[in-house]
């Protein structure tokens, strides 16, 4: 007799929470970058073509990040033949590449008068590429997920201190700031529930989302 | 001191005194009334080209017009919320 499948792991409400929050922020994401899409073809403005990519990045990411929860919880569930620990990572890696992507081009498009593009683009993609690859090495969004955390914490304060005149926050620097704060938390959730509190997930989503919501509304009151 | 004027800004300055002139203006004066240097206004004027944002047309006697395409006019009608929304996003 086979012995009794781990049907306990799998959590409905966790999945279909998982499932609504993907979507609907892939949606907003998506929107956003459609959206905006009048506004750069009339003036081919960067700040608005690495906003529009930033958004765009950040719904991509969601995807793998998805197909990576799925994997993990139907090998734990369902005991299926999926060779998760190979398979599973390369969602990963590109939920990595992607996210640093993204967060990356988020910070640049308020600061692409100060560097130059090219060197830019050279050290975004390979700072991503390392981060991504790392990921495949260490199989954890853990660990990854810190390295992300104090790179982007240094890079953020470099770009701020470094480069802005204002030296205060601007009301949409925190919303970025809420932007990679709410990322790393959702990679947190990936891994083994003792760092992330049970039903805190639920409230970070909702977080999450209302500050995607917040960004969306703004973006769509300037692209009537 | 008088600030710069921005890209944007200079655009939308060359487009509305095209459309001041009711959407037809010579390229001579169209570079005075731009307050730029030849080359700047060479090059901002390849560029609304290029994006058609402009035309040119020709008429009978072989003169040469500039005209603003929808686009041009699109772009006057939404430079606010395009600079809003650069604005607001600090980009």
């Amino acid at each position: 007799m086979p012995p009794p499948m781990p049907m306990h792991l799998f959590n409905p409400l966790r999945f279909s929470v998982e499932l609504f929050y993907t979507l609907l922020i892939m949606f907003l994401c998506f929107f956003i970058y459609y959206k905006t899409k009048e506004l750069y073809s009339l003036t081919d403005h960067k700040g608005i073509y690495y906003f529009r990519i930033a958004f765009l990045l950040l719904g991509l990411t969601h995807l793998p990040r998805f197909i990576f929860f799925l994997l993990k919880v139907s090998t734990f569930t369902q005991g299926f033949m999926i060779p998760f620990r190979s398979f599973g990572h390369i969602f990963l890696v590109a939920t990595f590449y992607l996210s640093t992507l993204a967060l990356l081009y988020l910070i640049y498009s308020s600061y692409w008068k100060k560097l130059n593009p090219k060197y830019f683009i050279i050290f975004s993609n390979l700072f991503a590429l390392i981060l991504a690859v790392s990921s495949f090495f260490y199989r954890s969004p853990l660990i990854i997920g810190f390295a992300q955390l104090i790179l982007f914490v240094v890079a953020f304060f470099i770009f701020l201190f470094g480069f802005r005149k204002k030296k205060r926050f601007s009301k949409t620097t925190v919303l970025y700031l809420f932007v990679l704060i709410f990322w790393l938390l959702s990679l947190f959730i990936l891994v083994p529930n003792w760092l992330i509190p049970w039903g805190f997930d639920f409230v970070l989503y909702i977080v999450s989302l209302i500050v995607f919501l917040i960004i969306y509304r703004k973006v769509s009151k300037w692209t009537k | 001191m008088v600030k710069k004027r921005d890209r944007l800004e200079v655009i939308h300055d060359i487009l509305s005194i095209v459309m001041k002139h009711k959407n037809q203006i010579k390229p001579t004066p169209l570079l005075r009334y731009s307050n730029l240097s030849s080359q700047r206004f060479a090059d901002y004027y390849s560029e609304l080209l290029k994006k058609e944002l402009v035309r040119e047309v020709v008429d009978k006697k072989g003169k040469k017009f500039i005209m603003l395409t929808d686009k041009g006019f699109k772009f006057i009608e939404k430079y606010k919320l395009i600079i809003g929304f650069i604005d607001e996003f600090d980009l």
